[in-house]
């Protein structure tokens, strides 16, 4: 019997006419890593933005660990074990490296543990965790700087990083590959695939289809803001209508038959 | 200690305090121009109950921030619905509300103004702004100080990271409101006689110079901004006429080398880094 840690029953919103999802259903099952993918403008950030509280949907359900999120602000998401990255980086450009990578455990402080200095109780305030885990992403050469200055892949990494460090149990990314180049990427997949073998679940958008086959086992498709496919990757290339949204219609073969 | 560098000293350790609750609230990424509002709110609670009740110095101060404090607490929730320069006119308002129901009320003395019957001595002042320039260091110091810049920078984000935003800023507003009681309550025992006029736009632009030209990104801020600001006019008297032009000219050239302020965080690292070749995080 399935487990599916996220399940998304009929999604539907609106911005205004414009209908962006459609009774949008499909699960995430616990410890996968599942790709969400479509043309540009079919959904995938407005769902992620409903999945972690931005907006609310207009009809349907988001399932938690099988617990209903309406009505739960993004901010308690968080400790619900939700994080997220975004598609735009978005680190606190005035924040150091260490300070963004902080602010990702702050869900986990209690209201003490948020008035002792950092500088003096590293252990009980985190910064000393935050240290180490920057020392094991191979970042800690960058802790003190601000985020501003360091070059687009590592900023990328930090976001992942302070994303993790809310101890989450689904992680979702949009589009974490974007604006790499291929030593980049390579490197972000063996994150990713650390933190997926910590028994993360991983649900990332992403518009790299060599990324998204190397890294997940499991994707779902969208179009207009409708699902069209849900299942394995391996199966993908010979979904007739994922190859029409994403690929478009082959004309010559259309000819041909004619 | 001579008089005049008595009461040079007195100000600054005032502009000094004042600059901090004003600060506070910019460190979340709110702009309070109502600072004097604030102020008299504090200078007016602690003539009266030292004129009226005759309470010992240090409680009339303590209650100057408290009222301050529980005042800026009660208007936090209307006024933070109000973004960027909307924020700026709904605090300004709040102080030229403030000043207009003093000016209109005999018993608080009207336009004539109020004696304070109490006085403090420089010493004092200078004491309880080291104190304050301490509290601002610490709060800054700590995950709360962390959670007020993160939402200076992104609210959004700072919410998904699971801070209360609203918490935040309706804390910082307060605390904001109690330093500022608290400086026009030494303001009122320091120099003996307040009237609302004193307490005008013009205090509230300052102090926000003070705190902007300082800088909003690290504790030094203030200290440094409300320092230039009142020392410099000061130094500047050898200069007579011209003094304020030059002044104004310092202030313009400020702004054009140094849009984030005197102090930023990248130039108080890399000055770190100069003085101790080592590593400074946080």
């Amino acid at each position: 019997m399935s487990n599916p840690i996220l399940r998304l029953e009929n999604i539907s919103k609106s911005f205004g006419g414009v209908r962006v999802l459609e009774k949008v259903s499909f699960d995430v099952e616990r410890g996968s890593r599942h790709a969400l993918i479509g043309p540009n403008g079919a959904g995938k950030t407005t769902l992620f933005n409903i999945i972690s509280g931005i907006h609310d949907p207009e009809k349907g359900k988001v399932l938690l660990e099988g617990k209903d999120l309406k009505g739960i602000p993004s901010r308690k998401r968080i400790k619900r074990g939700l994080s997220r990255s975004f598609q735009n980086i978005r680190l606190m450009p005035h924040l150091s490296v260490l300070e963004n990578v902080m602010l990702g455990q702050h869900s986990r402080f209690q209201l003490l543990d948020m008035v002792k200095p950092l500088n003096f109780s590293a252990k009980s305030t985190g910064k000393a965790e935050a240290i180490d885990t920057l020392k094991s992403f191979g970042i800690e050469l960058h802790e003190g700087q601000t985020v501003s200055s360091l070059p687009y892949g590592i900023r990328k990494k930090i976001e992942v990083v302070r994303a993790l460090m809310s101890e989450p149990r689904l992680l979702l990314l949009d589009e974490p590959a974007a604006g790499l180049n291929t030593a980049e990427t390579n490197n972000l997949r063996d994150l990713l695939n650390e933190v997926s073998n910590r028994g993360i679940t991983l649900l990332l958008v992403d518009h790299d289809m060599p990324f998204v086959n190397s890294l997940c086992e499991q994707v779902s498709v969208m179009n207009f803001g409708q699902l069209i496919y849900d299942g394995p990757v391996s199966d993908l290339k010979n979904d007739e209508k994922v190859l029409q949204a994403y690929l478009g219609k082959d004309e010559n073969s259309e000819r041909s038959n004619a | 200690m001579s008089g005049y560098l008595s009461g040079v000293l007195a100000i600054l350790g005032i502009n000094i305090i004042f600059a901090y609750s004003i600060y506070i609230t910019a460190a979340t990424g709110q702009l309070n121009l109502g600072g004097a509002g604030f102020q008299a709110i504090g200078a007016y609670a602690c003539a009266l109950l030292s004129n009226e009740l005759g309470l010992p110095i240090y409680l009339t101060l303590i209650f100057s921030a408290v009222l301050g404090g529980a005042i800026s607490f009660l208007i936090a929730f209307p006024v933070l619905r109000t973004k960027g320069v909307y924020m700026v006119l709904a605090t300004f308002a709040i102080a030229e509300i403030v000043a207009g129901i003093i000016l209109n009320s005999d018993y608080l003395g009207g336009p004539t103004g109020m004696i304070v019957k109490a006085y403090i001595e420089t010493e004092v002042v200078l004491v309880v702004a080291v104190i304050v320039v301490f509290l601002g260091f610490y709060i800054m110091s700590t995950r709360i100080g962390l959670a007020m810049r993160a939402v200076h920078d992104d609210e959004a984000v700072a919410d998904l990271m699971g801070v209360d935003k609203r918490a935040i800023q309706v804390g910082a507003f307060t605390i904001g409101g109690a330093i500022a009681g608290l400086s026009g309550g030494l303001y009122a025992l320091y120099f003996g006689f307040i009237e609302a006029q004193y307490f005008n736009a013009n205090i509230s632009i300052f102090v926000l110079l003070y705190v902007l030209i300082g800088g909003t990104q690290t504790a030094w801020g203030p200290l440094v901004g409300a320092s230039f600001f009142t020392l410099i006019p000061e130094a500047l008297r050898i200069g007579d006429d011209w003094r304020f032009f030059i002044f104004g000219v310092i202030i313009v050239v400020m702004m054009i080398f140094r849009p984030e302020g005197i102090v930023t965080r990248d130039a108080l690292e890399r000055v770190w880094g100069q003085l101790f070749s080592g590593k400074r995080n946080v």
